[in-house]
């Protein structure tokens, strides 16, 4: 049996959004006004400082979703004082999200990393528009009694195509057949987790009504799977939402593993997207 | 904080393996307020899983009660054993690029080879809702996750398949502590369960469900849970609702309040004890 008299993971907690009801929480992260696709010189504070040492981030992105226009936008999550920021996060692909309703928050990743008490947290944005923003909170859980969760120091981000805001397209299968794997990239070093995320793609600015379902794999030809059925959903509006939770993937995987993605539609003739992997380790 | 360990769950098995627009099984309930009958959700699980995600869609009806309960079983047909009793699923809309709706993590082991099931009860007469389970497991080191093998539902009003009706404070004032439940076990997680009660909800809503023990010199366990709800009576989650992973006494008063955006309409909170 698994089952351990431990006391439970995690026991603190605290969030970027303030105590109050929001119809649309999250802190505002505006695209760079001086250049499409360049990283904004400036980073908007989320927390000023954490209370405890944290082993799992939950990072929650809405709002830059915007009708028939390509939103590609790459969100850095950084640590440390004012003008002293570090990525710790780097270029999660937040375009195209939607706002949240009474339907749903369009879209989270949850990294297991670990952040000391005292950080400063921040986020700032790129994309390929000048206008605009995205909404971005950030959810912290930390406080184990003893160490036994694992959790990364580092994140590196796989198939991000800083030029163009976006990650790796990837071709999905028509009427839900799986589509052929997409090579996404090699890893650099060892990892113990995955994160997958997903977003329009700006080869694409009219989105289906679908429903998606995307596979991670490793090597394009003898796939080996590490995990499938991450759901998620588009409407005509160029909004893309994720369906469930989106847990990381756990697996050990060393350096010079060929990362790779497939993914499936229900429309005949799928809309391209665009995914990127985070190694945590 | 770091050792250098395999990591968590490197198995998953999910009832959803194909895109859909409204993904899910549909669970239809009895006659109102009677459980119906068991519906297969993953027929056969290849390995223990050590965590439950349940997602929840598609049982709303605008300005209809659609207060629903939901069990979770493991057994043969016909020898159905519910493990996760009375969920709250009513008021849940469509699954949408917003999102799902309405989500549960259950850190409780599940055995390999076990069939996975649903059923419900609703206010009305075969009411309907669609469910999909995820399973992980895999651990390489069963040390390092605390599952839990027994879920209590508290705050459950079965007769009108509801759990608690909780009262929030309107523009983002705090509500009055409501009590939920009294534990009749220790439990070392509490995973909130958020619904509506009102069927004639004026305007979209942000909210925000604080948890505690004691109504009165009350121990905050988590505040600002997100959700938000609208004049068609459907609920959603916003963000990761991560189970409370605080260790509760038999004996505790579990209590719940809640602050909304605007004008308030009545809630109902149930909370699932793990042990």
């Amino acid at each position: 049996m698994p089952v351990r008299s431990l006391a439970p993971q995690f026991q603190q907690y605290e969030s970027t959004q303030a105590a109050a009801p929001s119809t649309s929480p999250g802190a505002t992260i505006s695209n760079p006004v001086g250049g499409a696709n360049t990283k904004d010189t400036t980073w908007t504070t989320l927390i000023a400082s954490t209370a405890f040492d944290a082993q799992m981030v939950l990072v929650h992105i809405q709002g830059s979703a915007v009708s028939g226009v390509n939103t590609s936008t790459l969100i850095d999550i950084g640590i440390g004082a004012a003008a002293s920021e570090t990525v710790i996060i780097p270029n999660l692909l937040a375009g195209y999200a939607g706002a949240p309703s009474a339907q749903g928050f369009a879209r989270h990743a949850m990294f297991p990393l670990y952040i000391p008490a005292g950080s400063r947290l921040s986020a700032r944005s790129q994309s390929v528009r000048i206008t605009g923003s995205t909404k971005v909170w950030i959810e912290l859980l930390g406080g184990p009694r003893d160490t036994a969760w694992w959790c990364g120091q580092q994140v590196i981000d796989y198939g991000i195509a800083l030029a163009s805001s976006m990650g790796t397209n990837v071709t999905q299968g028509g009427s839900s057949s799986e589509g052929s794997w997409t090579s996404v990239a090699t890893t650099t070093q060892e990892h113990k987790a995955l994160v997958f995320m997903v977003q329009g793609s700006n080869t694409d600015v009219v989105m289906q009504s679908a429903a998606q379902n995307w596979d991670v794999g490793l090597d394009t030809t003898s796939t080996a799977l590490l995990q499938e059925n991450f759901l998620s959903r588009t409407n005509t509006s160029e909004a893309m939402g994720y369906h469930g939770l989106w847990l990381p993937i756990y697996a050990n995987l060393p350096s010079g593993s060929p990362l790779a993605v497939r993914g499936s539609a229900t429309a005949a003739t799928p809309d391209v997207m665009d995914v990127a992997l985070y190694g945590v380790s | 904080m770091l050792k250098p360990l395999a990591p968590a769950f490197n198995q998953s098995a999910s009832s959803q393996v194909t895109p859909a627009t409204g993904p899910g099984t549909t669970i239809t309930s009895g006659t109102a307020n009677t459980k119906g009958s068991y519906t297969t959700l993953i027929a056969s699980l290849g390995f223990d899983a050590v965590l439950l995600v349940i997602d929840i869609a598609n049982s709303f009806t605008a300005a209809t009660d659609t207060s629903t309960l939901l069990d979770i079983a493991i057994g043969a047909v016909g020898q159905e054993t519910a493990i996760i009793p009375n969920l709250l699923a009513g008021y849940a809309g469509a699954a949408s690029e917003d999102g799902s709706p309405r989500h549960y993590l259950f850190p409780l082991y599940v055995p390999s080879g076990s069939r996975i099931s649903a059923r419900s009860a609703s206010a009305q007469a075969s009411g309907t809702c669609s469910v999909w389970v995820q399973a992980y497991g895999g651990l390489r080191r069963s040390e390092d996750w605390w599952c839990a093998e027994q879920v209590i539902a508290y705050g459950i009003n079965a007769g009108v398949s509801q759990g608690t009706n909780v009262t929030p404070g309107a523009s983002s004032a705090e509500g009055a502590w409501t009590a939920i439940g009294t534990t009749s076990q220790d439990h070392k997680m509490i995973v909130p369960g958020l619904a509506m009660a009102d069927t004639a909800a004026g305007a979209n809503e942000g909210v925000c469900l604080d948890v505690g023990i004691d109504t009165t010199s009350t121990l905050i366990l988590r505040e600002n849970y997100r959700a938000e709800y609208d004049a068609s009576e459907r609920l959603a989650q916003h963000g990761v609702w991560w189970p409370i992973n605080v260790p509760v006494a038999s004996g505790s008063v579990l209590a719940a309040r809640a602050s909304v955006t605007g004008t308030a309409d009545t809630l109902d909170v149930a909370f699932y004890g793990l042990s």
